[in-house]
């Protein structure tokens, strides 16, 4: 019965307006972000050799850059009393007030009246902090911030190191497959939502919410059905454009005479961008099960968003963000030193996910057995 | 296995409302007609014996199953809500496949039933017509399609025949009267056409509680002798109708046929007419509401 009733379910999905909608704004997206000239330099990859003039950029944990190209930044900013910052991932300007301002200025002056080479790390690290005391959460003084957003070019050695693990430790395609989550996970912290809001109400529109309550199927099937054939349908074209994507990198791995990991389409998406949908469905169908409204639309897209701006870096600090973004091609060594960090971040929306599911389970058998509604009032029609 | 639903000493509210008070009810094999007015509590009744509603007080038990056992009672009943319709994309044969499929029935049932099931509604033809293309009167010979598919011992109409034209509504009670044989069909209504052309079973559901239960006949006994009809001026109509019941009024010119129940002969000329079930019914719930105004007062 359970395998009937989610095939029935994927075609109705198939048929709805909102999922062709998805399909077309997560393939535009995706299209139009990796048409860039990151991505187009993976399919012209070379290897770098000796006497190059420019060998691409990389973020250095030089402590002496890091501390120079942070307080660059304070300074302009102090000098204009304008502070970017991004508490909730969304922009905030802090301007300080005079008092403020005036002890900013002091920390500045202790960090940089000294030379790189007498300004020790810690105390630099020090009055970053005092810095974020003043101007608030989310700016570019936080410690997870500065130490992965300065950029400087690449050495030969570099270059060739990194090329190396491209090749032997990614496979040029695993690389080309974070590349293409770090975007589709962008569009996908926002998309589901529509598809499981329509779902989740798509029974009340239709008037069929009393005669389906009324059968004898488990509520556990009907929801676990419904979720799992809109969760197979947003994965189809997720999928379907990773392998598109891979497909001239695989080629192009045998060109350079690398292996390159066929199932990567399959395997980086699964762990990166499945749990990321799971969670985002499960919160659509518990949040619509709940208030039978499109509440879900508003809370969620905020949240997707937030999450999206909420991180320091465009390149790893996982955490417990809803969005792992990994904007660069390659960095495995990096990767692979955040690699737990991801998982982690993945297990745990993987499994809310669930929890969410099963949630909604609970609120659709007592909805079956209280009338359609879990609060408010009765109306005079009813009976 | 007992073939009844036996409802005894029902209460359902609705916070501080109550819609059903005290109701104790026996509904036999075959047609049973509940009859009320709007907001009588009729389907609150139904709801709760589609186990969509749970009760605040009583006991119920259909076929001898507790109403509690929510599964089993949903797989012996047939539903048909009110307001039946579907996913409007879906065809006449998808929709009815898949409630069957939530009817837990397997491929090989479906592929014989479906088929079967619309033949015996009628609608065979229109297997391929999408439900957001239906009229009214398919909408519910498909909702009475879904209600039969799995051979349900008892079957839950409400309002089935409510916004259908008198075609429509004639083929659909003799539908019901067909699916009724070996069956449980219990069919609320405020028409009460539907009960006199269908059932002879019936109860009277007013303000929650239940105020006639039994027999056609029995009801009908209330206005034996009762129901008179009278030619009068037109002019004398609104007089007549403050001082007696009126149950029907046919204006002729000057002069109006009127249709009255009384205890005593009203008028000298007046006759004595065959009274019907909306006499009986009007009458009743006329006594009630006088009962319900002293008790008040």
């Amino acid at each position: 019965m359970f395998g009937a009733l989610f095939l029935k379910e994927c075609k109705q999905t198939l048929k709805s307006p909102v999922y062709l909608i998805y399909v077309v704004v997560f393939v535009l997206f995706v299209n139009s972000q990796l048409s860039n000239d990151g991505w187009r330099e993976m399919q012209e990859l070379q290897e770098p050799m000796p006497g190059q003039s420019y060998y691409g950029e990389t973020i250095t944990h030089d402590k002496a850059l890091i501390m120079e190209g942070t307080l660059a930044n304070l300074m302009e900013e102090v000098s204009h009393n304008s502070f970017a910052t991004y508490p909730l991932g969304f922009y905030k300007g802090v301007n300080l007030t005079e008092k403020e301002m005036e002890r900013a200025k002091e920390i500045l002056k202790q960090c940089t009246g000294k030379s790189f080479e007498t300004l020790t790390y810690e105390e630099f690290q020090g009055a970053m902090e005092e810095i974020c005391r003043l101007v608030g959460k989310g700016s570019s003084y936080e410690k997870k911030s500065y130490e992965n957003r300065i950029y400087v070019p690449m050495t030969y050695e570099q270059a060739k190191t990194e090329y190396d693990q491209l090749c032997i430790s990614d496979r040029l395609t695993k690389a080309g497959m974070r590349l293409f989550c770090d975007y589709a996970g962008i569009v996908l912290s926002i998309l589901p939502i529509f598809i499981g809001v329509s779902r989740g109400l798509y029974d009340k529109r239709a008037k069929a919410q009393q005669v389906i309550f009324s059968k004898s199927a488990l509520g556990v099937k009907v929801v676990l059905s419904r979720y799992l054939a809109n969760l197979t349908l947003l994965c189809l074209p997720v999928f379907t454009m990773a392998f598109y994507l891979q497909m001239p990198l695989y080629e192009m791995a045998k060109e350079v005479g690398v292996r390159g990991d066929f199932w990567a389409f399959l395997t980086v998406p699964s762990v990166w961008l499945l749990p990321e949908i799971m969670a985002v469905l499960a919160l659509a169908f518990l949040i619509t099960e709940f208030t039978d409204s499109i509440l879900a639309v508003f809370v969620q897209t905020v949240w997707g968003i937030g999450g999206l701006f909420g991180a320091s870096t465009l390149v790893g600090d996982f955490g417990l963000k809803l969005v792992a973004r990994w904007n660069t091609m390659g960095e495995s060594a990096l990767f692979s030193s955040m690699e737990k960090e991801l998982f982690i971040n993945r297990g745990y929306y993987a499994a809310f996910g669930v929890l969410c599911v099963l949630l909604t389970v609970l609120i659709y058998e007592r909805k079956r057995g209280k009338g359609e509604k879990l609060y408010g009032k009765v109306r005079e029609t009813d009976h | 296995m007992e073939a009844a639903i036996e409802i005894r000493n029902l209460t359902k509210n609705y916070g501080k409302k109550q819609a059903l008070s005290n109701v104790s009810l026996t509904i036999p094999q075959g047609m049973f007609g509940l009859l009320g007015p709007n907001g009588a509590g009729k389907t609150t009744l139904m709801r709760v014996l589609a186990t969509l509603l749970k009760k605040t007080k009583g006991e119920i038990t259909v076929c001898g199953v507790p109403i509690e056992n929510n599964r089993q009672i949903r797989s012996m009943t047939g539903y048909l809500p009110q307001e039946f319709s579907m996913y409007g994309n879906m065809s006449a044969y998808e929709a009815l496949d898949y409630l069957a499929v939530l009817s837990g029935m397997s491929k090989a049932e479906r592929k014989v039933k479906v088929m079967k099931t619309l033949e015996r509604v009628n609608l065979a033809e229109k297997k391929r017509t999408k439900v957001r293309a239906m009229s009214g009167g398919m909408k519910r010979r498909l909702g009475i399609a879904q209600a039969i598919i799995h051979d349900p011992e008892i079957i839950i109409v409400d309002e089935p025949t409510a916004g259908l034209d008198p075609e429509e509504r004639i083929r659909f009670r003799n539908l019901l009267c067909e699916i009724a044989k070996e069956r449980i069909v219990l069919l609320s209504t405020h028409i009460v056409g539907d009960i006199e052309a269908t059932c002879e079973n019936i109860a009277v559901l007013n303000q929650g509680k239940i105020v006639f239960q039994g027999k056609v006949a029995e009801l009908l006994s209330y206005v034996e002798g009762k129901v008179y009809h009278v030619e009068i001026p037109v002019t004398e109509l609104e007089r007549v109708k403050e001082k007696y019941m009126v149950t029907g009024i046919l204006t002729t010119g000057t002069s109006a046929g009127v249709k009255i129940i009384a205890d005593e002969k009203p008028f000298p000329q007046a006759r004595w007419v065959q009274a019907d079930v909306e006499d009986a019914y009007m009458y009743l719930m006329h006594r009630e509401s006088e009962a319900l105004s002293v008790y008040r007062e």
